[in-house]
């Protein structure tokens, strides 16, 4: 255990002493500064501390749609496309050259002939460089916490279900970077086939989202889609479409399960996250649909159902699990590589 | 016999690509001596050092180190190492490398030991609070031999330790090596620098490809070439050279060459070059150096590889 402590230790020191790491933590530091900024009168909506100020019936102090504005910011902006994505992506360029260094000549040899075992070595490593994307995402968190209590009165410690899933999903990608790289030994080609495998399963996600959509969604919605004319035509609702739409979207189904899903974490903190007492979640709730609604109008009931069903076709612990037998693999197949190699 | 800190036989290692590194070497280091391991390059220097310290797996090995079996993780508590070329996080200060080597090693350290040790190997100017990567190849060697010690070890493997030092530093460290042995510490140097082994050395042994072609105390190895050197001025006269010569000693025009550690014969010439009247300038011993040894041991090895390849 201690061993482990001494490597986590000396992966803050390594994290400490690079820029990036400075100037990742100061734009998170920036973009959570703005989002706590943002609040809600009387009159409506206002950002930056009151220096813009937006005028709303729908989200005002003490509407439940201006708390859920207020989350779905966080879960459909900042979790998928600043933690998710950018921080990754940065995450993965900062610790790019952790494992290739440490597997150099002189290096490795140090660290070997050292009493701990190479599993624990490897792992101490493994579990310091996530420490890149935590460090990042725990103090957002903090800052989405905060701003929850102080501006609604709502202690959520449900938001604090971002740290896991954003460090596991940067952990998904950079297990794949970790193979290559202790295969190989190079930090490019890691990072190159991270990322291909990252684009790829991002890919299939997204293939698989649009073809339920064709699939399911319009058919329960009630809605025909008319290829040859571009247009679609309104219909008495049923369960799915064709059985060509079904097919592709089982096929993408079926290899989205076998890949690490990094782009469902959006989906994910929206079941995860609580909105009310009652355990209400924002399962099926889009920050357009609550921007673009009319305040007199109530969204039909099918609507909100159908939506629902989609945001929780795919069950979180379903995503995880799957996810991380991938990451077991990919990650176990390094371990193996770096237990039986002579250095 | 004396207990070994290190006590191998037919250690055998082939690399992927049917390299093979090192053909049954055994070896023998006595506990509290300094052991240099020689050989050219390739020979298996640092395959069989990296056998020891479980960075490279042997395909056969049997023996001991420390008394525990080799590849036993737990013994590398009691072994310090300081590797070729190391290369220690270059994020890090000197001082918080020897923190992480013990870290490592399971020891815990006061800052007040890590600046003993800084002060030993001569690094608490300051820099020692700088990070690694501010530092020149001497002074990153000097807190190598730091980490290497934190644990304080019973076994110190050094690698080339020299290498990069200069030559107040390399006094230095041949200080601290002879300290260490005198403390009851074993030292096992792998090194190119022959001068610099055969001044510190107890025992040593030479590898040359994978195999070992000499081991023992250097005192003894170099035994048999043992003599004495006679210098005398101007030419020698010629009766008083071939009475010499007729003795069995080789002569040259102006110095006497006898062989072995007996000073009996060295008298009966001295006599005799009194007697022929001729000025003795000077009378030394003669021994054979370590680099006649291993130049000796290299080309006879490769004398029988030639000789087995023409039969």
């Amino acid at each position: 255990m201690r061993v482990l402590w001494v490597l986590l230790l000396d992966s803050f020191r390594m994290l400490r002493a690079r820029r990036l790491f400075w100037v990742v933590l100061v734009l998170s530091g920036l973009i959570g500064l703005v989002y706590a900024s943002i609040g809600f009168n009387e009159g409506g909506v206002s950002a930056l501390f009151g220096l813009l100020a937006f005028e709303s019936e729908l989200f005002r102090m003490g509407t439940a749609e201006a708390k859920e504005l207020y989350l779905l910011l966080f879960t459909n902006v900042i979790i998928p496309y600043w933690l998710g994505f950018c921080a990754i992506v940065l995450g993965l360029i900062s610790c790019a050259s952790i494992f290739p260094e440490f597997i150099q000549k002189g290096s490795i040899d140090f660290a070997l002939s050292k009493p701990p075992a190479r599993v624990t070595l490897f792992l101490g490593k493994y579990f310091g460089s996530l420490l890149f994307v935590l460090m990042q995402v725990l103090p957002f968190s903090l800052i989405v916490y905060l701003s929850l209590g102080l501006r609604f009165g709502d202690w959520n410690l449900s938001v604090f279900w971002a740290v896991p899933l954003v460090v596991l999903s940067f952990s998904f990608v950079y297990a794949v970077h970790v193979l290559i790289s202790v295969w190989s030994g190079s930090m490019i080609l890691g990072l190159f086939a991270a990322l291909l495998v990252w684009g790829g399963s991002v890919l299939v996600e997204w293939g698989e989202d649009v073809s339920y959509q064709f699939a399911y969604t319009a058919p329960q919605l009630g809605i025909e889609l008319d290829w040859e004319e571009a247009d679609h035509d309104e219909v008495e609702p049923r369960e799915s479409s064709e059985d060509f739409m079904v097919r592709i979207h089982w096929v993408l189904d079926a290899v989205r399960l076998a890949l690490p899903k990094t782009r469902a974490v959006g989906g994910q903190m929206r079941s995860l996250i609580r909105v009310d007492e009652k355990g209400g979640g924002l399962a099926g709730k889009s920050l357009l649909g609550l921007l673009l609604r009319d305040p007199i109008d109530d969204i039909p009931k099918r609507h909100s159902e159908v939506e629902r069903a989609a945001d929780q076709r795919h069950p979180v612990w379903k995503d995880l699990g799957s996810s991380l037998l991938y990451e077991l693999a990919v990650a176990g197949l390094a371990l193996v590589i770096f237990v039986r190699r002579d250095f | 016999m004396a207990v070994c800190a290190v006590d191998i036989s037919g250690v055998e290692k082939t690399y992927r690509g049917r390299v093979q590194a090192l053909r049954g070497v055994s070896l023998q280091v006595p506990e509290g001596s300094i052991f240099g391991l020689l050989g050219p390059n390739g020979a298996g220097k640092s395959t069989l050092v990296k056998i020891l310290t479980t960075i490279i797996r042997p395909t056969r090995c049997r023996g001991s180190l420390l008394g525990s079996p080799i590849g036993h993780k737990p013994t590398l508590r009691k072994v310090g190492y300081l590797p070729e070329h190391s290369r220690f996080p270059a994020y890090l200060t000197g001082r918080q490398v020897i923190g992480y080597a013990a870290g490592l090693g399971g020891v815990r350290v006061t800052s007040e030991e890590v600046d003993d040790l800084l002060d030993l190997v001569g690094m608490s100017g300051g820099a020692e609070d700088r990070a690694i990567k501010t530092y020149s190849k001497g002074m990153v060697q000097r807190i190598g031999l730091a980490q290497a010690l934190v644990n304080s070890p019973r076994l110190v493997i050094l690698d080339e330790p020299t290498d990069g030092v200069d030559p107040e530093g390399r006094y230095h460290m041949r200080n601290i090596l002879q300290k260490l042995r005198d403390d009851g510490v074993t030292v096992f140097i792998n090194s190119h620098l022959l001068g610099e082994l055969e001044t510190l050395c107890d025992s040593i042994a030479i590898l040359k490809e994978g195999q070992v072609v000499r081991q023992g105390a250097l005192s003894d190895l170099t035994a048999g070439s043992r003599g004495f050197q006679v210098a005398v001025e101007g030419s020698l006269p010629e009766e008083a050279a071939s009475r010499i010569r007729g003795l069995g000693h080789s002569v040259s025009e102006r110095e006497i060459t006898l062989q072995g550690a007996d000073p009996g014969p060295l008298q009966v010439v001295l006599d005799a070059l009194r007697a022929a009247g001729v000025v003795i300038l000077e009378v030394r011993k003669s021994h054979q150096s370590l680099e006649d040894l291993f130049m000796e041991s290299i080309v006879e090895k490769q004398d029988l590889r030639e000789e087995v390849q023409r039969s």
